[in-house]
């Protein structure tokens, strides 16, 4: 059935954001979870920096990826879009820097949660694609070899790029009018370049030396599925659960490359999260995971990984204000997250402070038809002799059609 | 106290800019992710932290006997011609031996002159195609090869024999193809030779040197029909060599049509060449290329499948170490200078080795070449072949040789194993190069600078 658009205007507003919907689903298709990667010298270490596929008002929120009030499509929260009426389309853009521990700064910018969403007869299919793993660092070493009997200048040079994503399919429904449960099932995607290069001084060998390069391409594969289901026990409580169960995170050469095969086990990860209606136009948001890496420490070089690692939250927000009639909610939040890779033997973790604001330009009822919502972030990650400052600035777009 | 107040001052100030800095620092970092969202750029991260990567590779330097890597070694002479060298050299009893001389033909002289009529006041030029050779004038400009001579004298002669330049040497006038039997100078030397004129050359007086030459003479040089025309040029000072660096010849002439008239016409240097005598002295102990005729060494590159590193770096990797492309790092071929046998010939300037694929080996000597492995090669100075120290040369060849062992690396095509080395340019003069040659002390041998490891790990 068609919508009713409740106004000319409306109606010609979202004609003009269709095309920009058009841009998101082009997005989504030529955009692939490869690139939804983060940046740290600590993506050197074990399988690399584990990325959450947070969208703009769980990162503003301090929140983990579930648990928002409202018709939502998240990544980390299967049940979340059960509410959509309405096919929908959502895409993070990222915008990063990170002060490295020797002062140096570097930066990207990434898509790491895209979403598009299809209501039918009930049930909301979905397909999503998010961050994983960021493998993207690069190591670098200046000496001088004794070769041959003189004294060589050489500069080896460990190159790092790629990461891993996931891409699942969901489903999920509303089975009680306070509750709704989701699926998804889905799969590790990406591909990771690790490559060595030797170069020889040439003031010191000749000028005819060449490089030397070994290395390859490794293509991810296993099979992740999650499961989750939202409930409000009461009007002004809402809350989240999911749990993540992946089968070995593999890594096999790609093409006509040989190699070695490596397969990892990924712990199961449980989520919970919920926001508190304080009044209203203030709520409270909150959220927590809980991941054991141990396992995957066995598969890994000894006292690599840190064991259980938690991720805590949470936030605030206040929907007091209004811009020509539509509401402009302000965010705040703070959180945690422990890393599950040790660095130089000494556990990391990330600390942030974030806030952003939200811009509901058309709902329909309670559902959302065109959003942006904005956070920014800023925190540091330490471990030990590695301290890095970061900050991110994060844009969700999503877009309703009916 | 008021210097305790200045430095209080002076912290509050820097607590200020502290501040200030930190502020700036956050804008330029907000700027920085706008400008990062605005671009979809990367600057991916790096760590001086040599521990962090993963991979332990080992570089060694490998030497291999020639014996190990190449067969057919085998030399092969007759290429180019002493007319093709770039400068020409005269020499008498040079290192006391070498004794060589300049053999020369003009250009026909104009085919006419212009000249105004006689008595007219006209601007008008007529051609005279019958005018006559008065006397002319050879204009040698020359360079001594060193110092220490204060003067050379040099003699000019007009040749009497029918001689080739292409093919003419010391005993041999001429052997040009469909000819009986090679023809020879009546006198060794380019002989015998109407003596025109003899002069004295100081390098003081400027770097040229004029020979009059009579009338007779140079209506002979304009008949471009006689084989047996041109000037023999040799030195007569005892020890000594000189460079010819060009020539040409200045006829005066008088026209027919206005007799009063002396025009002078210039003809150019139509052929040349140099005879000399002896030949460069040969060794099997020594590789010699070079000359004119050039001398050329060629092999044949058959590289081993694995290489015995020695004790020292087999303790480091695994051995023997499998030869393969992407292991070699550097390359070349190395070569110890020799002193010239003959020392007539030993270089006077420096000259470049290069090494070229041979295309079609089983044309050889004749065979076409393919584009050296080492271009640009630079020169070897002619000291290194006049002491006794021998001096080590090394011939990079790491991307040629890294294509022979992979050939995908270069377009799927192997190049030739065979490979031929040569002076650049050839011939470059009469001096040749000489290298300690295979089952010497000092043979050649391969320079290889290795690295292996066992790859990139997993994480």
């Amino acid at each position: 059935m068609k919508s009713a658009w409740p106004s000319p205007l409306v109606r010609n507003f979202l004609g003009c954001l269709l095309p920009v919907g058009r841009l998101l689903v082009v997005f989504v298709l030529l955009a692939t979870p490869i690139g939804v990667v983060a940046q740290s010298l600590l993506a050197a270490e074990g399988l690399g920096l584990p990325v959450e596929s947070l969208d703009a008002r769980s990162r503003a929120l301090g929140g983990v990826g579930l648990g928002l009030t409202g018709s939502y499509l998240l990544d980390r929260d299967p049940a979340a879009g059960a509410g959509l009426s309405i096919a929908a389309a959502t895409a993070t853009l990222q915008s990063s820097t990170t002060t490295l521990t020797a002062g140096g700064t570097v930066g990207y910018t990434r898509f790491p949660v895209l979403a598009i969403s299809y209501p039918y007869r009930g049930s909301v299919f979905s397909v999503r694609m998010g961050s994983f793993l960021d493998q993207e660092w690069e190591g670098k070493s200046t000496q001088t070899l004794e070769v041959g009997g003189d004294d060589v200048g050489l500069e080896d040079v460990f190159t790092s790029t790629g990461s891993v994503g996931q891409v699942s399919l969901g489903w999920a429904r509303t089975i009680l009018e306070s509750a709704a449960v989701g699926v998804t099932l889905g799969s590790y995607v990406g591909t990771m370049e690790r490559v060595f290069t030797r170069a020889l001084d040439p003031e010191d060998v000749g000028i005819d030396v060449q490089h030397f390069e070994a290395g390859g391409r490794l293509r991810a594969s296993g099979v992740i599925v999650g499961a989750g289901m939202t409930w409000d026990p009461w009007p002004l409580l809402h809350v989240s659960n999911s749990i993540s169960w992946s089968d070995d995170l593999s890594f096999s050469p790609t093409g006509k490359e040989s190699g070695e095969k490596g397969s990892y086990r990924i712990p199961l990860e449980l989520r919970g999260g919920g926001t508190v209606t304080l009044t209203s136009w203030l709520a409270l948001h909150f959220g927590l995971t809980f991941a054991d890496w141990s396992d995957t420490g066995a598969d890994l070089k000894e006292g690599m990984t840190r064991g259980g690692t938690w991720s805590y939250g949470g936030g605030l927000e206040w929907s007091g204000i209004t811009l020509l009639g539509r509401p402009i909610p302000i965010r705040l939040g703070a959180r945690h997250r422990d890393l599950p890779f040790y660095s130089d033997g000494t556990p990391a973790s990330e600390r942030t402070l974030s806030g952003g604001i939200g811009l509901n330009l058309v709902d329909v009822g309670d559902q959302p038809l065109a959003r942006i919502e904005m956070g920014i972030e800023q925190g540091n990650r330490e471990a030990g002799a590695v301290s890095e400052d970061l900050l991110r600035m994060v844009v969700t777009v999503r877009i309703s059609s009916g | 106290m008021s210097r305790s107040g200045g430095a209080y001052k002076t912290v509050g100030r820097d607590m200020q800019g502290q501040r200030s800095l930190r502020t700036r620092r956050r804008w330029v970092q907000i700027l920085s992710v706008f400008l990062a969202a605005s671009g979809c750029t990367d600057a991916v991260p790096t760590s001086d932290d040599g521990d962090l990567i993963p991979v332990d590779a080992v570089t060694v330097e490998v030497h291999l006997p020639f014996a190990s890597f190449a067969r057919d070694l085998r030399s092969f002479s007759g290429f180019g011609s002493p007319a093709d060298v770039p400068v020409t050299v005269l020499a008498h009893q040079w290192e006391g031996e070498l004794e060589s001389r300049a053999l020369m033909r003009f250009d026909s002289l104009p085919d006419w002159i212009a000249v105004r009529l006689p008595g007219s006041s006209s601007t008008s030029v007529h051609a005279d195609s019958m005018y006559q050779p008065v006397s002319g004038k050879v204009i040698l400009r020359l360079d001594t090869l060193g110092l220490g001579v204060e003067s050379f004298e040099l003699e000019a002669g007009a040749v009497l024999t029918p001689w080739d330049s292409e093919t003419a040497n010391w005993e041999v006038a001429s052997d040009t193809v469909g000819a009986v039997s090679p023809s020879p100078w009546p006198e060794p030397g380019g002989g015998p030779v109407r003596s025109l004129t003899s002069a004295t050359w100081s390098p003081v007086d400027g770097d040229s040197l004029v020979l009059d030459i009579d009338s007779l003479t140079v209506t002979e040089w304009a008949e471009d029909d006689r084989s047996d025309r041109g000037l023999r040029v040799r030195g007569l000072t005892k020890g000594t060599r000189l460079r010819v660096m060009g020539v040409d010849l200045r006829v005066l002439a008088r026209s027919s049509i206005n007799p009063d008239t002396l025009v002078e016409v210039t003809a150019e240097l139509d052929r040349g060449t140099v005879i000399y005598s002896p030949s460069p002295e040969t060794s099997l102990d020594v590789l010699q290329i070079g000359g004119a005729p050039a001398d050329r060494t060629t092999f044949r590159m058959e590289l081993p499948s694995s290489v015995d590193a020695g004790v020292e770096v087999c303790a480091k990797v695994h051995c023997p170490l499998e030869l393969r492309a992407d292991r070699i790092l550097f390359a070349s071929l190395v070569l110890h200078t020799h002193t010239t046998l003959s020392p007539g010939f030993a270089p006077a300037s420096s000259i470049a080795v290069e090494v070229r694929p041979v295309l079609s080996p089983e044309r050889l000597p004749r065979s076409p070449l393919s584009a050296p492995v080492n271009p640009g090669a630079v020169g070897l100075a002619p000291e290194f072949f006049s002491s006794e120290t021998e001096t080590l040369y090394e011939i990079p060849m790491t991307g040629y040789l890294r294509t022979l062992l992979q050939p995908d690396l270069g377009g799927g095509v192997a190049p030739s194993p065979t490979l031929t080395l040569l002076v650049r340019p050839e011939p470059s003069g009469l001096e040749v190069l000489s290298f300690y040659g295979v089952g010497t002390q000092l043979e050649p041998y391969l320079r290889l600078i290795l690295t292996v490891s066992d790859g990139v790990p997993l994480p």
